[in-house]
Parts: C-alpha cells; sequence; structure tokens
C-alpha cells in the first residue's frame, strides 16, 4: 500500500475561483480521480484494529473493540450508530483526545502514512490543528465564554501558523467571510454569547479549516441544530469538501445526514464497525441486520401511519469483553454460527464490506 | 367530528429584563402571538417550529403552566382561564403531559412505582384501582413489573420515557400533551416509543397535541399540523397536505431543509439566509417577511397576515394567498 502526499492548494486563491456554489456530483467523482487515482490504493487515514480502553471508576470500559477503518483523500466518510456505540470515543482517539493516564489504545492508526501512537508531544500538537480540524456537537463549550471570537480564530492562527496579530485578524475575517459570517469585520469582536448556535458552529467550522486540515473530524456537528440551520451547515462543510479537498469524517446518528453528504458510509455497534460502504450501496442493499433494522427505524415520508419496526433489546455492556458478534443477542436472523468466535469480514462489492457470519 | 380543544388569540409575553442595553422597542418578547387552533376528537394534532418559535410555550399556556397574557383556551366548552378551583381540578385529570426529557421530570429520590403511585394519590383515587391501572399499564409499555423499584437513574432514556407515558395515562385522561417526547432518544428507541403512544391512543381514544421540531416524526404520527414561526402560525393543514402541497413560503423552506431519506433523492432545496429574527423585536409585518424568498414588497413588510382557508381544513397566513 502506498501513500500518496496530495496537492494543497491555497484557501483563499482556491475560494475565489470555485465561487458559484455547488458542483455536481460527478464533478467530485472526477476530483477524487484526480486526487487519487484509482490504480493507486492511497489513504489519507488508515485505522486498523484499534481498540481503546477507558479506565473508569466501574472497571474497564471496552469503548472500542476493534475499528478499521479508511477515509480516502477527499471524501465524506460518514459514521453513524445509536448513543453508546463508540463513534464519538474513536474520533478522539484519532487525534489521541483522551486522557492518557486513563486510556489504552491499541491497534493502529496511519494518518498520511505516520504512525499516530507513535508521535512525539511536540508533533501530536502539530497534527492536531494542523494536519486535522475537529468540530464539536455544542459549539457554546467548545469556545472560550470571555473571548471574542475573532481573537479566538486569531490566536489559533498566531500558535499554528506564526501569523501577527494583524496578519492574523486579515486571515480571520476572510476565513468568517468563507463560512458566510458577514459583516466579518464587526463579527470579529462579538463574544460567543452574542451569536446564535449556528453561527457559532460556522466560527467553529472556520477555527477547525483556518490550518487547512487535510481531514475534519466533524463529531455531530448539526445535532443541536434546527433543521433549516443544519441544511445550511451541511451545505457549508460539502463546498469546503470540495473547495479545499479536504476529507471529513462525519459523525452522526442521523441517517438522513448521512444521505444529504456522505460518499461512504460506516455504521457502528457496540464499539465496532458492522458494515461499511459507499453510500448508495448501504441505502439501497444494507446488508447486516443491524444496519437493516436500523434503517427501518427511522419514519418515511409518504409511509403512512404503518407501526414503525423497532430493535428489541438492549446494548451489551460495555464493561465485560465480548469475542462473539455482539449484535447476535437483538438479531432477528441470529443462528449458531453467531455465538462462536468474531463475526466473518465479507465482501459485498466494490468497497462494501460486512461483518457478520451469515 | 367534535371539538375537544379550541385556542383562541393566545398570547404569552415576557418582560424582558435588560431591554434598554438590548436596544429593543418596549421590551416585550412575544413568545406566542396571537395563536387560535382547534383540535378535534381523537386526533393527533403537531405543532412544528424552530427552536424559538414558541411552541413549547403554545404548550404551557394551555395547560397553564404558564399563564397566557391573553387569550382563552376552551375544553370541551370550558374555559380553562375563568374556571373554579373545583373544575380545574376535574379538568387536570383530563389533560396531561409527557415531557422531553424523563430524567428531569421523574423525581430522582423516588422509585418508578411512588412516582406513578403520586399522580393517582394526589388525584384521589383509590388505591387498589391506582395498582390495577398501573399493572395494566406496565404491560402496555412492555415492562417488567420489577422495574417499578427501579429509581430513575437506573434506567435508559427510553424505558423512561415509556413510563413517563404510563405516568401520564394513570388518570385515564382524554387529551396528552407530549412535548418533544422522543427529540431525546436514539432512532431505535425513538421508533417503540412513538408506536407505544399510538397503540394507546388507538386503545384508549386519545386526543394528542404533540409537539416537535423533528418533521419526520411530526409527518408518522399527525393528522393535522400546525407550523409556527416566531411566535405566530403560519400554516395549518392536514398532514399529507401540508407536506405534498404547502402553500406557506416558510413551511416549503422548512420542509425542503429535511434530510434525504436517500442519497439519489432529488431534492429541491430552499436555504434560508441568516437564521430567525429576535422575538424581542419582530418584524412589522409577516414574521417571516424578512427571510421569505417570495416576499412582493410593501404589503409584506407593514400588514401582518391573517390564516385565510386556502384548501379542505387548509389555512395559511401569507399575503400571497390575500
Amino acid at each position: 500500500m502506498r501513500t500518496v502526499q496530495i496537492p494543497y492548494t491555497m484557501f483563499s486563491e482556491d475560494r475565489r475561483s470555485s465561487q458559484g456554489g455547488l458542483g455536481g456530483a460527478s464533478e467530485g467523482a472526477q476530483r477524487l480521480n484526480e486526487l487519487c487515482p484509482p490504480e493507486l490504493e492511497c489513504l489519507l487515514l488508515d485505522i486498523q484494529g484499534l481498540r481503546v480502553d477507558l479506565m473508569t471508576a466501574r472497571g474497564v470500559g471496552y469503548a472500542v473493540r476493534g475499528v478499521d477503518l479508511e477515509v480516502k483523500p477527499g471524501e465524506v466518510l460518514g459514521v453513524v450508530g445509536e448513543s453508546g456505540c463508540g463513534k464519538s470515543v474513536m474520533a478522539k482517539a484519532i487525534v489521541r483526545l483522551h486522557d492518557a493516564g486513563r486510556t489504552r489504545y491499541s491497534g493502529r492508526i496511519l494518518f498520511s502514512g505516520r504512525d499516530v501512537f507513535a508521535m512525539r508531544e511536540k508533533e501530536l500538537e502539530a497534527f492536531r490543528g494542523g494536519e486535522t480540524g475537529m468540530i464539536f456537537q455544542d459549539p457554546q463549550s467548545a469556545l472560550n465564554p470571555i473571548l471574542p471570537v475573532g481573537e479566538q480564530i486569531a490566536e489559533t492562527l498566531r500558535v499554528k501558523r506564526g501569523f501577527s496579530w494583524k496578519q492574523a485578524r486579515q486571515e480571520t475575517c476572510e476565513l468568517l467571510e468563507a463560512v458566510e459570517i458577514f459583516p466579518a469585520e464587526a463579527r470579529y469582536a462579538q463574544y460567543p454569547f452574542e451569536m446564535s448556535g449556528g453561527m457559532l458552529q460556522r466560527v467553529m467550522i472556520a477555527m477547525a479549516v483556518s490550518c487547512k486540515p487535510k481531514l475534519l473530524i466533524a463529531d455531530e456537528p448539526t445535532t443541536a441544530l434546527d433543521v433549516t440551520i443544519q441544511a445550511q451547515i451541511l451545505d457549508l462543510l460539502r463546498r469546503l469538501n470540495r473547495q479545499l479537498g479536504m476529507s471529513i469524517l462525519l459523525i452522526t446518528h442521523n441517517f438522513g445526514v448521512v444521505a444529504e453528504i456522505c460518499d461512504r458510509v460506516a455504521v457502528m455497534y457496540a464499539g465496532r464497525v458492522v458494515e461499511c460502504g459507499g453510500v448508495v450501496d448501504v441505502f439501497d442493499a444494507p446488508a447486516h441486520p443491524y444496519t437493516q433494522a436500523l434503517l427501518n427505524c427511522v419514519p418515511k415520508s409518504g409511509g403512512g401511519k404503518n407501526v414503525l419496526r423497532s430493535i428489541p433489546g438492549t446494548l451489551p455492556d460495555l464493561y465485560q469483553k465480548f469475542d462473539q458478534c455482539l449484535f447476535a443477542e437483538r438479531c432477528p436472523h441470529a443462528g449458531d454460527a453467531c455465538g462462536a468466535g468474531a463475526p466473518k469480514r465479507e465482501g459485498r462489492g466494490e468497497g462494501h464490506v460486512v461483518y457478520c457470519s451469515l | 367530528m367534535t371539538v375537544l380543544l379550541k385556542t383562541e388569540n393566545l398570547k404569552k409575553y415576557y418582560r424582558a429584563k435588560n431591554h434598554k442595553a438590548a436596544g429593543k422597542k418596549n421590551g416585550l418578547l412575544r413568545a406566542v402571538d396571537g395563536v387560535s387552533f382547534e383540535i378535534e376528537k381523537g386526533t393527533v394534532f403537531g405543532v412544528v417550529g424552530e427552536s424559538g418559535s414558541g411552541k413549547s410555550t403554545i404548550g404551557r399556556c394551555i395547560l397553564n403552566l404558564t399563564r397566557p397574557t391573553a387569550g382563552n383556551t376552551f375544553y370541551e366548552g370550558v374555559n380553562l382561564g375563568a374556571c373554579g378551583k373545583k373544575e380545574w381540578a376535574a379538568l387536570q385529570r383530563k389533560m396531561q403531559v409527557i415531557f422531553q426529557n424523563p430524567y428531569s421530570s421523574f423525581n430522582p429520590l423516588m422509585t418508578i412505582g411512588q412516582s406513578l403511585q403520586e399522580v393517582g394519590r394526589v388525584h384521589r383515587m383509590e388505591k387498589r384501582e391506582i395498582g390495577e391501572r398501573i399493572a395494566w399499564l406496565l404491560e402496555g409499555i412492555e415492562l417488567p413489573l420489577d422495574s417499578l423499584s427501579r429509581k430513575p437513574q437506573e434506567l435508559s432514556g427510553g424505558q423512561l420515557q415509556r413510563f413517563a407515558i404510563a405516568r401520564s395515562l394513570v388518570l385515564k385522561p382524554d387529551f396528552i400533551l407530549a412535548d418533544e417526547p422522543v427529540s431525546a432518544l436514539d432512532v431505535s428507541v425513538q421508533a417503540h416509543v412513538l408506536n407505544l403512544l399510538l397503540s394507546f391512543k388507538e386503545k384508549l381514544g386519545l386526543t394528542i397535541l404533540f409537539i416537535s421540531h423533528e418533521l419526520a416524526v411530526v409527518e408518522h404520527v399527525c393528522d393535522t399540523v400546525a407550523v409556527v414561526y416566531l411566535g405566530k402560525i403560519m400554516e395549518i393543514a392536514p398532514v399529507d397536505d401540508l407536506f405534498g402541497r404547502m402553500k406557506h413560503p416558510y413551511s416549503r423552506a422548512l420542509i425542503s431543509a429535511k434530510p434525504k431519506e436517500h442519497p439519489l433523492q432529488n431534492k429541491e432545496r430552499i436555504l434560508l439566509k441568516g437564521s430567525p429574527q429576535d422575538a424581542l423585536d419582530p418584524p412589522s409585518g409577516c414574521r417571516f417577511a424578512p427571510r421569505c424568498p417570495s416576499r412582493f414588497g410593501e404589503l409584506c413588510e407593514k400588514e401582518v397576515p391573517v390564516l385565510k382557508q386556502v384548501g379542505n381544513a387548509h389555512y395559511a397566513a401569507c399575503h400571497l394567498y390575500s
């Protein structure tokens, strides 16, 4: 497997050249092919057998139980799952954000070929916020309440890119305009409490992309927002993805969000990926019983008043170690093979894998 | 069909504490500003809107959990604002509520069983009757009898919300206010809770006022839907009409913002500029005018549109239809 350095254009230049809205899906695919020719296996992020054990007062919590996942340059990968399935823990592990004293990592995370777990503190600092950016569900609590938002972005630029205050201010205003906060000069001096949730999430996005990261990790970026604002933010993320060639790892529990902007999707259950594939494949032909059940839970337009199908049972115990399929207890198709050993990895067409023994 | 509940020109204004600093006109926050609708018996009436649109306040005003500034609510013809204490107590038995967050609506010091019995005790039900009722409800919500001895924090959100449904039904009410009952739940649990709520509705002939911001849920559950924006009703329509043939530009934008159900679905997307105006300083004409893509001039900015009939049981408040 070879890792290829992705060409990187300047943010502002790129913005000017491609103003005028979203390109079509084919344009995106075309660009993806240019960046990453299909004959070359190139990965931006390669997670291999990642396990995250959290030491808690109640014992060891097995939050992530062996995840294999890859992100290609320029793509939007969605990670869906219900609360407690380990999707946020996994996202934080990518940038080693967990408290080192209380977390045990195993497996490997390769970012552009470099092992994240082998990075020194200095290297890690440049990696966090430099090559990767991260946005969280609740922008209100992610920003400093007693500093103007502009200054917080400018501070990032000063620390990470060595700008002077003057340069940083100018660049910040450009960034604010890029995420459609107008008038940027006036907004620069505003405090977080003076802005709405949607605005603050835009500020977070501006901050996250300020160092032109290759990967943006977005942890439930629209969960706290209204639908009309959610549509605006997703639109913005999609545009940044297209214009900057920035990959996005989008964590969500909402299949609608996945359908809206993702190229590929991984479904997680109890700390493992159960299925991963192109969005259209997964929506059209979900192979894992859990994916099928989850898609059936979502109320559909024009579905009338049919009874929704819910999933009986509860999540398996976080504090217990398991080898066998974790969904077997709740699975309508479970058989003898499911209780014995880890579920088999099986390919279903191009890039579509499912972890199920059936 | 008979009308069970009716509101007339319901208003709730709050006085803003620091209005001078905010520099707003008269410091009145118009959370609900003249809302009128009727709910027919045995139907689910939905209220959708974005956060801050006043949808929860409408619900609270109806149950007198907050006193409305003006306007009346009639329940089976009885004016709720003007009835005596005794009458009100009797009406409370018929009108119950389910809130969004079950962890904050159950007393953490009481077991679930105690919380459920408490409702019957306060309303002077016989002990034996309370016990029978709870046993019957437990069967309905598909939870074992021994879970009654648990404390709220020992249960999952979905289980506790099922108990919240059971608690709201202890008194055999006719009317349930469900304020975002599934917004805090995961989809698989949400499906279960919605199924339970609807099956109780069928079994007991309940009338439900369903407040939610989730369009897919509203479309699945409701018979009639009102769309609110900044304290005013923009459109009221039977659910199929609203999602298929919406008339108001705001409804159109709101529904177009609903995420796709399938990645290949081709959808017209109306992206609204900005976020809703401040309820402290609402636009003088149509509330939606500053963001409206179909605004056509002065009339929209000057005059407040009233609800006009635009179809069968379909009303819209927009100058396009006057």
